[in-house]
């Protein structure tokens, strides 16, 4: 009896090692089965995926070309849709509603911007029509967003006075900072400590271009009325940290009182199966390079 | 002492059950083979496909002819019987309807898995001036 319950023991235990291989095997097996369906639907995403991009970027082609438009690929049955190209950063408001303000990134010390007064894919410098041109008698500035740093602005007109391109320039400081009056800037009508509000950030300085006010008279349009406006460089001094800028146009007629584009942003979606996907791009329009204001620039030979 | 002789009906499910594991696993291994293959294939293909759609892009706009042109990547020769075209065409001008400069882009990319034939299609637009012009 002894040895038979050895025996019976020891068929138990056969089954149990064949029980736990067959569990072994079985999960391998079945891991595997899932590892090979998960790869499989992975890569079919993904190529779903990368037809809805390529779909997504078609759609930004065509409206780089002006061509807003969706569109569907019958033979690999993707497309592109809701494609919006604003055209204008800042946008054109309505007739009756001021431009919102154009408000630039943080700026360190001497970090240069590039507005642009007239629209650089028309014609220049002829300004045929209004819109091309900036044609506002003032614009507003604001810049710096600390009471303690006290940023100072220098800026660039550059014109067309009928023949030749201008450029003038006028510095604008803080009324409050003790290095002004004997670095001469201009503080007349500079406001500053005023905390001027703009969607973007809080303002410490600002000035209306144009006022006819200060002693290098920031007159936009006043003698120069038969001129046309191309673009201000704008320029921070003095500023330990960086800070914002912004500028804004005046009046409430439309884009015949805006500024011209600055940048646009395209929106695109492409869509293949059920997988979309959304391309956004930002184009920043062509501006002339931080060393143009530090070159010396002629037409002609230049004799010592 | 009959009894213990004897199989007992738990042992024998629990052969029945081994068995049809057995038979489940060696069943599925062959269509695993097949679907990881597949979808080695489909990463691959995707792979060559897109390098030719950014090729593409990086080419001066004046520089796309339109045609049919074989894909030139070594990678293909990894695919099953593997073939692939590149064609550049004008804008349908049903959809440029202002005669925009764009070029249609569409890659090809063909290969055989256990037998049937596999095909990888991609469209895209290529403008003048556009996106790595």
């Amino acid at each position: 009896m002894k040895k038979q319950g050895s025996t019976r023991s020891q068929a138990g235990q056969i089954i149990l090692i064949l029980i736990l291989v067959m569990t072994v095997a079985l999960g391998i097996g079945l891991s595997v089965i899932q590892k090979s369906l998960v790869d499989i639907s992975t890569a079919s995403k993904a190529e779903e995926s990368s037809r809805a991009f390529s779909a997504a970027e078609a759609g930004v082609e065509s409206s780089l070309q002006g061509n807003t438009n969706g569109q569907n690929f019958a033979e690999t049955l993707s497309g592109f849709k809701n494609v919006s190209d604003s055209g204008l950063i800042p946008s054109v408001p309505a007739v009756g509603s001021r431009q919102t303000a154009l408000e630039y990134l943080l700026l360190a010390k001497e970090d240069i911007v590039h507005i642009w007064l007239a629209d650089p894919n028309a014609n220049l410098p002829t300004c045929v029509y209004s819109s091309v041109c900036y044609n506002q008698s003032t614009l507003e500035v604001y810049w710096g967003n600390s009471s303690t740093d006290k940023a100072a602005l220098e800026l660039t007109l550059v014109y067309y006075d009928g023949s030749i391109y201008q450029s003038r320039k006028w510095y604008l400081d803080n009324p409050f900072a003790v290095r002004n009056p004997p670095n001469g800037f201009d503080t007349v009508n500079v406001f500053c400590g005023g905390n001027y509000s703009l969607p973007g950030a809080v303002y410490q300085c600002h000035k209306t271009l144009g006022d006819n006010s200060g002693t290098n008279n920031t007159s936009l349009l006043g003698p120069l009325n038969s001129y046309k406006l191309m673009l201000i460089r704008a320029r921070l001094l003095y500023n330990t940290n960086s800070q914002p800028l912004a500028v804004q146009a005046v009046g409430t007629c439309g884009r015949d009182c805006s500024l011209p584009p600055q940048a646009r942003q395209i929106v695109s979606t492409g869509i293949s199966g059920e997988t979309q996907r959304t391309v956004k791009l930002f184009q920043m329009y062509k501006v002339v390079p931080p060393f143009f204001d530090y070159a010396l620039f002629s037409s002609g030979e230049i004799n010592k | 002492m009959n009894n213990q002789r004897g199989v007992s009906l738990v042992e024998s499910l629990l052969v029945i059950v081994a068995v049809a594991a057995i038979v489940f696993l060696m069943v599925n291994i062959p269509n695993v083979v097949n679907l990881m293959g597949k979808s080695n294939h489909l990463s691959l293909v995707r792979e060559i496909g897109l390098k030719q759609l950014e090729d593409k892009r990086t080419t001066s706009y004046i520089n796309l002819v339109n045609g049919t042109t074989t894909i030139s990547d070594t990678r293909i020769s990894l695919l099953p019987q593997g073939t692939g075209t590149v064609t550049v065409a004008d804008c349908d001008p049903s959809i440029c309807t202002n005669s925009e400069h764009i070029k249609k882009i569409t890659i090809t990319v063909s290969w055989k898995d256990n037998n049937k034939q596999q095909d990888f299609k991609i469209d895209t637009f290529v403008g003048e001036g556009g996106l790595n012009q």
